[in-house]
């Protein structure tokens, strides 16, 4: 036991670790700062890079990203009120207006502290959970896992932000094309068409980095984003010259002002845990949810909306508690909760591991220094972004017409280098066309990457059960674990049915 | 009651848009019903019903049904704001120049390939402003320097030889 700790904290404490560790968060807060960069894109780009470096530093790296890029999309929300990431939307709403009110900076610092308590508590339920409910997972066969990957496409599917059949279809196209190549029972080559290239089926990384990454990049070339961006942020700060009559001495934080958020901050942490640990709920939803919630239950609800640094700290604390406890679904089951995750999933197969429920059993060493590596990236968060918000300020500003050619070379040329390999990089540009039809239609990518990955696992498990009941499928049926995933399932459906019903009610009264 | 039947006009005005959901639904629709074929002719290992068909078709069995309820439920819905403005010419341009960047790298080794694709990107988005050396050269330079000592000394990968020199 004690030789485990030493391990894991040599592991964790390595000067290259926290090296890489800090180089991520950087990277995460700038891309998250950039509007049109995401964590997501920056996690996919960096995948073929990282394959040569070891294992805790490649992923203390992408952790950081993960992370920084949580609190990133806040500084452009509230410097420009324009949101660095689908998530920062919802900070909007009081950070662009407190900012307008000479509060820049408070609302800034309250962002950053609300964002790291939210992640740090959701990294400890991550620790604290996944260890248990991965041991419980090991009882799981078969019947149980293909009934748990049932209830994880659903969730997928049903919780993500948009329409219910698009997440559906979503899933159903990842799962589809999951099954070209090998078969992974029997070793069948399927839906081939006579290309060699695809025996060993569509590989994960170029899909990854061309439907997240390639596809937004071609959106905002076909936007001429160059221009307009440009000429968007310059209105929105020759707006806020004109209202703000600023006084730095009106704008200083203190233990007081961070005292007066730690409400809705606890209940942004608790919402963004909870939300972020399902599968498929992302941290928009997690952000917005927990913003209404805050609303609700704060005695200064006429504030909100008027720059209310309670309607900063809430939906900051929630879309970053999402980070680690998304992270629970991959870590106990191998199943990933969210698109990060499928990209931590991904970075974990590259160096060896197998995500699944004796991913931790086996791999204690490098988990648990993961584990460590997870808490000390928050502070390192804490501390590289308090002292550097103006200079990420001023990022943010990079035109996109340098940021889109630069990050679309080095897509093509890490995708190509991972393996050498053409049809990689045809593969990236035709993932990158269907990333674009799919955003043009309003489907979600999250569901289309998880149903890729788990749909393989999801197979073998289904075969595997029907083997075992000799081809009866009322087998699935015979496991109280599996009926009860059924039954979530079945439940998640009816409720997710009905509010819509309701809201139909209201909307057409 | 004057709303719904402006969402009613609104509907049927743009019922064979580009932009409604029909397109992707009838599609999904297509694209499951072509690949099932396959599934049906295929040459792959079965046994009791469970082979590796089975998957394939109950995939695609989803995707033709969530394509048709995509496609029953399009009411006309206009495209996302974000997809207003896209010029899916421009989009074409650049994929194509993305395939030429590449080719280029391969023949002309990673600087020069990379500083002639930033180059020109450079110059078409900022044909407008005419400063050239400053908003297109510099920059095309520097970021070109930052990429090859990236792939060079950081994560040293090491691309094929060009063949040019």
């Amino acid at each position: 036991m004690s030789e485990l700790f030493i391990q894991v904290l040599e592991g964790a404490f390595a000067p290259s670790v926290i090296l890489y560790t800090t180089v991520g968060v950087f990277l995460g807060v700038t891309v998250g700062a950039i509007p049109g960069l995401s964590g997501d894109m920056a996690i996919a780009l960096l995948l073929p890079l990282i394959y040569r470096v070891a294992p805790a530093a490649a992923l203390g790296m992408l952790m950081g990203i993960y992370k920084g890029s949580m609190f990133g999309g806040s500084i452009s929300a509230i410097s420009f009120g324009v949101p660095g990431t689908p998530a920062a939307v919802a900070t909007v709403e009081d950070g662009y207006p407190a900012k307008l009110k000479g509060r820049p900076k408070q609302a800034m610092l309250t962002a950053l502290y609300s964002s790291v308590t939210g992640d740090l508590l959701s990294t400890l339920i991550l620790v604290f959970v996944a260890v248990p409910m991965a041991k419980a997972a090991l009882h799981f066969g078969p019947v149980e896992f293909f009934a748990l990957y049932v209830f994880a496409l659903m969730m997928i599917s049903l919780l993500v932000v948009g329409e219910m059949k698009k997440g559906i279809a979503a899933a159903a196209i990842g799962l589809f094309i999951g099954t070209i190549g090998m078969d992974p029972m029997m070793g069948s080559i399927r839906l081939t068409f006579g290309i060699s290239s695809f025996r060993g089926g569509i590989p994960l990384i170029p899909l990854l980095v061309g439907v997240f990454a390639v596809s937004e990049l071609l959106v905002q070339f076909g936007k001429e984003c160059a221009r307009l961006s440009g000429e968007k942020m310059a209105k929105m700060e020759e707006h806020a010259r004109e209202l703000v009559g600023y006084d730095p001495a009106k704008d200083r934080m203190n233990w007081k002002i961070y005292w007066s958020t730690f409400k809705a901050t606890l209940l942004g942490s608790g919402m963004g845990t909870f939300i972020g640990a399902l599968p498929g709920a992302g941290s928009s939803l997690a952000a917005f949810m927990s913003y209404g919630l805050a609303r609700k239950l704060s005695k200064r609800q006429e504030e909100f909306g008027k720059g209310s640094l309670e309607g900063v700290a809430a939906p900051e604390a929630g879309n970053s508690a999402t980070a680690g406890a998304s992270l629970i679904p991959l870590f106990a089951f191998g199943i990933p909760g969210s698109a990060t995750a499928a990209l931590f999933g991904a970075a974990l197969v590259m160096q060896g591991i197998s995500p699944g429920p004796m991913m931790i059993e086996e791999n204690k060493v490098i988990i648990y220094t993961l584990f460590v590596i997870i808490i000390y990236a928050t502070f390192i968060n804490l501390f590289l972004s308090h002292g550097l918000i103006p200079i990420y300020a001023k990022l943010s500003r990079i035109r996109a017409c340098y940021l889109v050619p630069t990050v679309f070379a080095l897509a093509l040329l890490g995708t190509y280098a991972s393996r050498n390999s053409l049809f990689d990089v045809w593969i990236l540009l035709a993932a990158g066309v269907l990333g674009i039809f799919l955003r043009k239609y309003d489907f979600p990518l999250g569901p289309l990457v998880l149903g890729f990955i788990v749909g393989p696992g999801a197979e073998k498990a289904l075969r595997q059960a029907l083997l075992m009941g000799r081809g009866e499928w009322s087998f699935l049926l015979k496991s109280p674990i599996a009926l009860s995933f059924y039954g979530l399932c079945i439940l998640s459906l009816v409720l997710l049915h009905y509010s819509a019903l309701k809201k139909k009610i209201v909307e057409e009264d | 009651m004057q709303k719904k039947n402006d969402i009613k006009s609104i509907n049927a005005r743009s019922r064979f848009s580009l932009d409604s959901d029909k397109l992707p639904g009838l599609l999904l629709m297509l694209a499951s019903l072509f690949f099932f074929t396959f599934t049906l002719t295929g040459r792959w290992s079965s046994g009791a019903g469970i082979g590796a068909r089975l998957f394939p078709q109950l995939t695609l069995g989803l995707m033709f049904f969530s394509g048709l309820v995509v496609f029953r439920s399009a009411g006309g819905k206009e495209a996302k704001e974000k997809f207003k403005d896209l010029d899916m010419r421009l989009i074409l341009a650049f994929l194509a120049l993305a395939v030429l960047f590449f080719f280029a790298v391969l023949h002309l080794g990673l600087a020069v390939g990379v500083f002639l694709y930033l180059l020109s990107m450079f110059l078409f988005q900022l044909r407008e402003r005419r400063i050239f050396f400053r908003a297109a050269l510099l920059p095309a330079f520097g970021i070109t320097v930052f990429i090859w000592a990236l792939f060079t000394y950081f994560v040293r990968i090491v691309l094929p030889t060009p063949l040019l020199f």
